[in-house]
């Protein structure tokens, strides 16, 4: 097999938060060592489900089984002098460090930058907290859907009079994980130059405040505009941008431009009130008369399959897209002739397809090499390979339950 | 202290949004971006909404501004032979370059990577085309709605029950961006190893996919189909966004365990409800959540947002509030971080962008430079990178080669 990209980087990744375990993910499915430090009693994701047939099972949580895969597991108690004392001799011996967690968590394991730089100066670091490690909000705890809310993003979803609605499952974790990942690796690539590591702070709730929401501010400055939910259409945009019932399921669809929108006009048959005056500023028509657009387009959507638009949308080259279930993503013609989906066997969740490389790196590519570890699978193994732990001070910390025989 | 990425040149011919993202992150980090313009076919972005009144000017779009600061800009016609042999030679004297072009795009006027891998054998190129290079879908258009919809996560987002609303929003396109960055950024990392390059297939598509993977192994082990989700997440009773006493104000709250619930508890004041035996557990707390969300919003509206928070949050109850543009430009926390920052622009004076994403220690977190005016940066790639003369880059602009 060829090799991976980031082929002899060792990482050790540390803390329950999605954000480093999606970090960790990034890195070892382009080749790195990734090394997940496990409490004892195993990472919240092992907790966290789906589960085969429902039965709650360590070893078989669908989601630590995605996160996870290509890593080693090192699992030891971190309360513990020694358990500490294990997690910072090998954050010496790596060349990046991705952890999550609160501050005061990292900081209770041992995790502050000034020691850690202290004793290996060419440390890369990312750490991933919900509001960064400085700041008043640094210490207040939250879940996903709290810093999606203070990132900006939930205000604009749901319908206009009832609750905001956050994005489904835990998006934070992807994008500050994201994030994080491409934090370590620039710093990689600029430590060849300086010698020296780095510690990249990541605020969760800054990774949506900016990239997602952050370009809107300076329009709201100028202008008072602020972006409201408005239920299954998107509003600033000219219409339509607007998701709708079809014959047999919902379509989205979206004619920005006025070259989309003039083929918009045509692929439906150029209908008379396409050109009511009344919906000429289509971004005014858009928050004035949605529903009423939206109507008039009912009958026709209505008449067809989303088969059947989405080869019209295609044909006349405007956005339009069928909304896809999860049974007609996985079982999608495309991603099959593009190989994208991966399989590899687990001893407990067994063989399981699993969503694959999202890029494919032509020299280098991504792979995966093996399922996701079992709870301290390779902690005997690390512990001897990166700090030559012999089986004296193996079985030591093995009767001390620093970690598990 | 030097930026991380300070000596790396980047050919960027990213547009609209998904496209620009990765060259503002790298330009964010020190490295030398230039953005590749045609003036016959604006950037998207150029064509829409201005920030002050609505005259439409290419120089004044709210989402150019931010995901093309820090950027050079080189206005050229790739359709013209000139224009793409001028970016030829300037891919050569480059380590990286992005494109997000329908496939095909590129190959006809002689840009893609087999033609620029001959002129520089180490770059890294990235094509991050909608539904990646191949495949019966290939030449599907790279809107975010596209790839939300066919990803399976717009089929998520809904109230629980009820139809599919769509994510309202571009998600697709900086995740897309940012999983580019981080491939881009991994090729770097083995060129600077072994002096590869290599060119890097991304599919949009199927890195929104990735953010659904809780749904796809969910009907890989158990056939399940998922439905629209709400503002539920598995483990979390309570988890939503529940009204406050001011028009339009919402709190998020979530709990994750047993000490959390007390806190909720305690915070509320221990009222009689959340005492009863279908609260006491969090399966009790999972089966009843219904009835849970309804107390909590009736206690939630006898206050505004913030006390609210300030009340919860004390109490250590995961809380914030649902900010819009103003209440994140203002907020003390984003103001200490400077999470913002002003810049100086010809035309607005000042204007606010988002600032590098997160905080790096021992290098300034701040926005140099705004995004370029058509053309504004030609003078410079032409004659100090590619040593043209004037009178040769007056022919080129006579004739339309250049803007």
């Amino acid at each position: 097999m060829a090799r991976g990209a980031l082929e002899g980087l060792r990482v050790v990744e540390f803390g329950g938060r999605p954000g480093a375990a999606y970090a960790g993910k990034l890195l070892a499915d382009l080749g790195a060592d990734v090394i997940k430090v496990e409490p004892l009693e195993g990472d919240p994701a092992r907790r966290h489900g789906p589960f085969p047939g429902d039965r709650p099972d360590p070893e078989a949580s669908g989601l630590f089984l995605f996160a996870n895969a290509n890593k080693r597991s090192v699992a030891v108690d971190g309360a513990r002098p020694a358990g500490r004392a294990i997690v910072l001799d090998l954050v010496e011996r790596a060349d990046a460090l991705v952890a999550g967690g609160m501050p005061a968590e990292l900081e209770a394991a041992g995790l502050r930058w000034a020691d850690l730089e202290a004793r290996n100066p060419r440390l890369v670091a990312a750490v991933v907290t919900p509001y960064g490690l400085t700041g008043p909000y640094r210490d207040r705890p939250a879940h996903d859907i709290n810093v999606a809310a203070a990132g900006g993003v939930s205000l604009g979803i749901g319908a206009p009079d009832r609750e905001p609605l956050k994005l489904p499952y835990d998006q934070t974790g992807f994008q500050a994980g994201l994030v994080a990942a491409f934090a370590v690796l620039a710093s990689v690539l600029g430590r060849t130059r300086t010698g020296r590591g780095r510690l990249n702070d990541i605020s969760e709730a800054e990774v949506w405040a900016t990239i997602h929401t952050g370009p809107g501010v300076v329009a709201w400055l100028f202008s008072g505009r602020l972006r409201r939910r408005s239920g299954h259409r998107l509003l600033g945009l000219p219409w339509p941008h607007t998701v709708l019932p079809c014959r047999d399921g919902y379509f989205a669809l979206q004619a920005s431009e006025r070259r989309h929108w003039e083929a918009f006009v045509e692929m439906i048959g150029s209908p008379e009130w396409t050109r009511d005056p009344k919906y000429r500023d289509r971004v005014r028509a858009n928050e004035e008369h949605g529903d009423e657009l939206d109507a008039h387009l009912a009958p026709w959507l209505a008449a067809r399959t989303r088969a059947e638009i989405f080869e019209l949308t295609r044909r006349y080259r405007i956005a339009g897209a069928p909304l896809l279930a999860m049974d007609e993503v996985v079982g999608h013609e495309h991603l099959a002739a593009r190989g994208f989906w991966a399989e590899v066997s687990h001893p407990r969740a067994g063989r399981l397809r699993y969503p694959g490389a999202p890029y494919r790196l032509g020299r280098t590519p991504w792979s995966l090499r093996r399922a996701a570890p079992l709870l301290g699978e390779h902690t005997r193994e690390v512990l001897r390979e990166v700090l030559d732990v012999d089986d004296a001070r193996w079985d030591a910390l093995a009767a001390d339950g620093v970690v598990r025989p | 202290m030097t930026l991380p990425l300070e000596g790396v040149r980047v050919v960027d011919f990213g547009w609209v949004w998904a496209g620009a993202v990765p060259g503002q992150l790298l330009a964010d980090l020190g490295a030398e971006v230039i953005k590749i313009e045609s003036h016959k076919r604006l950037d998207f972005m150029r064509r829409g909404r201005p920030i002050i009144g609505d005259k439409l000017d290419p120089e004044q779009n709210h989402m150019f501004h931010n995901v093309n600061r820090g950027k050079l800009g080189l206005t050229v016609d790739l359709n013209d032979p000139r224009g793409a042999d001028l970016v030829r030679r300037l891919v050569a004297r480059s380590d990286a370059a992005i494109e997000n072009f329908a496939p095909g795009y590129l190959s006809r006027v002689g840009l893609d990577y087999a033609a620029l891998r001959e002129v520089n054998p180490s770059l890294v190129m990235i094509s991050m085309s909608a539904a990646g290079g191949d495949g019966p879908l290939r030449d599907v258009r790279g809107y975010a709605t596209i790839m939300a919809a066919l990803a399976g996560i717009d089929y998520l987002v809904g109230y629980p029950g009820e139809r599919p609303l769509g994510s309202q929003q571009a998600y697709a396109d900086p995740n897309a961006s940012l999983h580019a960055a981080v491939a881009l950024m991994a090729a770097l990392v083995h060129r600077q190893r072994t002096g590869e390059g290599q060119h890097i297939d991304l599919s949009q598509w199927e890195t929104t996919i990735v953010t659904v993977a809780e749904a796809v192994m969910d009907y890989v082990m158990n056939g399940r189909v998922a439905a629209p989700q709400g503002n539920r997440y598995a483990g979390l009773a309570p988890c939503g966004n529940y009204p406050c006493r001011d028009a339009d104000s919402w709190v998020s709250i979530a709990v994750g365990d047993e000490a959390q619930w007390a806190a909720l508890v305690a915070a509320m004041g221990s009222p009689e409800w959340a005492l009863g035996p279908e609260f006491r557990t969090a399966a009790g707390r999972l089966e009843n959540l219904f009835a849970l969300d309804r107390h909590l919003a009736a206690w939630t509206r006898g206050f505004g947002s913030a006390e609210l928070v300030e009340r919860l949050t004390r109490h250590g109850v995961p809380a914030a509030p649902l900010m819009d543009h103003e209440a994140r430009y203002f907020d003390p926390h984003y103001r200490e971080r400077e999470t913002y920052v002003e810049i100086d622009h010809p035309i607005l004076g000042r204007e606010v962008v988002y600032n590098v994403p997160w905080r790096m220690n021992d290098v300034p977190r701040r926005i140099t430079r705004r995004a370029p005016f058509l053309g504004e940066h030609n003078d410079y790639v032409c004659k100090e990178i590619l040593g043209l003369t004037d009178e040769e880059v007056a022919r080129l602009v006579a004739e339309e080669v250049l803007r």
